[in-house]
């Protein structure tokens, strides 16, 4: 298996619902981009749930973006440790810190001691 | 358990991680609130997550106007695929006029819908449907000339499915077994029941056991992955004459198999000749009396008497004659003759054919095998005996239903099953919301979530969503 080439994006919408599915497998460390077309360049209400599929603990980084665009870059990674087997929610996630010049944010999962072993959902909120 | 006062409020931060919050566990139908507190008076900013593990609904309920200036919008029913319709048999009085009604759009939201048959009370009235503030459908029943009503089950479903709304928000059809040609009575508004937004997957079990048409698919009563972990088991009691009986220890339900009884090997003579014949019974049942036989032997000489000899299992009667050699002995007296040896009586008995007075005067017969002798203990049960037995024992009821196979008509006798567990069962997850607070926000600020749980129960995690 792979990692998938990118987070599928689920949007909420008001007055509305949506499956919680599967999610996306990720199985090797690496990075996985969420592409911009799919979040509407709306980073800031852009939700990650990253649930570790009881194998290892790891730890899952948003990378900092470019600059330009990304003018608070300088402030670096977010690094978010998934002990082994529980759920994290990250985010929404600062446009002005963590887009890359591609318009995509860049999330690296990487297993403590071995291969990352997780499912990712990725959400989208309404505006409000 | 009962449901918490208040569903509790998971704030999400942005450029942070929340690690995964306790869920509120809602196990009864009713109404919890999103405190307004909580929530920072944004209903516009809460979502909620909801586990079903079983049949449930979360409804958001209609705020107040003030503030919910789009309050007339009503309550949000969000059924997913899985939802199920709500329905209901209005059954009257008397034969082939039953009609059940099935909400057309499934979920919650058809619970809300009622159906109510009404006798105008005046002679030669017209049959007619209405519907009361868009969910009380009201059938206004046909009368004659005396004011009885005349209107018949197939009336009733033609006119509701006929009518512009009450045909949109249910379907009428005829009850099971109900032909529809017999007239109504007057039924009290009765509302549909078993809408559901969300029913969690099934965990099921279809057997494969050796042979036809004795294979089940059983199916979790309850939606769910806690469905996995009920096991089913066939057990062969390993004796004779057992009844079927199903046992429940926590998920496991055990189906002990009827058995075949022992029986007796016999046999019924077949002589020439009017009321000579006997029948032969062994004595101890099972397929052992099968060993033993009976022979008549004509002495072939002038004056014998009646004697009975044993070897081994092999029974002689070598009957009586006359002066002239003839055979002069009775089934009767065959009878009374074996039943006093001491032998003969300890493996088998004789008796009368059903109307047989033993008058007749037998003939030889050729060494004549008892036959129908069987230990018993075979399994007798078959698929539709168990589903029935299943069915009708209320613990096993509440786990599991059964149903024939594809293919299989519940004839066949049924196999020994090791435990087996229902696979497949699966809590369902939906995410709902955010909501509109000029919709649903009541008078005090809070949001209010109608709960249905028709089976289960449901987990709830209530975010609070960042600022999009």
């Amino acid at each position: 298996m792979a990692n998938p080439a990118k987070l599928t994006v689920t949007p909420l919408t008001v007055n509305g619902n949506a499956l919680r599915g599967a999610g996306d497998a990720i199985d090797t460390n690496g990075t996985v981009p969420v592409a911009a077309a799919d979040y509407g360049g709306a980073m800031g209400r852009l939700l990650i749930e990253v649930t570790e599929d009881n194998v290892r603990a790891l730890t899952v980084t948003v990378l900092h973006g470019d600059n330009p665009p990304a003018v608070r870059e300088g402030l670096g990674d977010l690094a978010v440790a998934v002990a082994q087997n529980t759920t994290r929610v990250i985010g929404p996630l600062e446009s002005a810190r963590f887009v890359q010049n591609d318009g995509t944010l860049q999330v690296t999962f990487t297993g403590t001691g071995g291969a990352a072993t997780c499912h990712v959902r990725t959400y989208l909120i309404p505006k409000n | 358990m009962a449901n918490p006062a208040k569903l509790t409020v998971r704030t999400i931060v942005g450029n942070n991680a929340l690690a995964w919050p306790a869920a509120d566990t809602i196990d009864t139908t009713g109404t919890v609130p999103v405190v307004a507190a909580d929530m920072g008076g944004e209903a516009d900013r809460v979502a909620l997550l909801v586990t079903a593990r079983g049949a449930v609904s979360a409804r958001v309920a209609a705020g107040d106007l003030p503030p919910a200036v789009r309050q007339p919008l009503g309550d949000l029913s969000l059924p997913l695929a899985s939802a199920l319709a709500a329905s209901v048999l209005i059954n009257p009085a008397g034969a082939n006029n039953d009609v059940l009604y099935t909400a057309n759009v499934a979920g919650s939201q058809g619970n809300q819908l009622s159906v109510q048959y009404i006798d105008p009370g005046l002679p030669s009235q017209s049959l007619w449907v209405d519907v009361f503030e868009r969910h009380a459908i009201r059938v206004h029943l046909a009368t004659g000339a005396g004011g009885a009503i005349t209107s018949t089950a197939a009336e009733v479903i033609a006119a509701v499915n006929a009518h512009w709304f009450a045909g949109h928000l249910v379907t009428a059809a005829n009850g099971a077994g109900s032909s529809g040609a017999a007239a109504v009575t007057a039924v009290a508004e009765t509302s549909l029941a078993g809408g559901a937004d969300m029913d969690a997957t099934h965990a099921a079990l279809t057997t494969a056991l050796a042979g036809d048409n004795n294979d089940i698919i059983w199916t979790a009563a309850v939606g769910g992955a806690a469905g996995n972990d009920i096991t089913i088991a066939y057990v062969d009691p390993g004796a004779e004459d057992e009844a079927l009986a199903v046992t429940v220890t926590e998920n496991a339900i055990e189906v002990s198999l009827e058995t075949s009884p022992e029986v007796a090997a016999s046999v019924e003579t077949e002589l020439t000749g009017e009321d000579n014949d006997l029948v032969f019974t062994a004595v101890t049942p099972g397929a052992a009396g099968n060993s033993i036989t009976i022979t008549y032997t004509d002495p072939a000489g002038n004056d014998q008497s009646l004697d009975v000899t044993v070897v081994g299992t092999d029974i002689n009667v070598s009957l009586a004659t006359g002066s002239g050699g003839a055979i002069t002995s009775t089934a009767a007296e065959v009878l009374a003759a074996v039943n006093a040896d001491g032998e003969a009586k300890l493996l088998v008995l004789a008796s009368l054919p059903d109307g047989a007075t033993g008058a007749g005067v037998v003939t030889a017969m050729s060494e004549t095998a008892l036959t129908g002798g069987d230990d018993g203990g075979a399994i007798t049960s078959t698929a539709a005996d168990i589903i029935t037995e299943v069915a009708s024992t209320p613990a096993a009821a509440a786990l599991v239903s059964g149903a024939n196979a594809a293919a299989n008509d519940g004839t066949g006798v049924v196999t020994a099953m090791a435990a087996t567990a229902l696979t497949g069962g699966a809590d369902l997850m939906a995410l709902y919301g955010p909501f509109e607070s000029a919709r649903f926000v009541q008078d005090n600020g809070d949001l209010n979530i109608n709960f249905e749980i028709l089976n289960g129960e449901a987990d709830v995690i209530c975010f609070r969503l960042p600022r999009g």
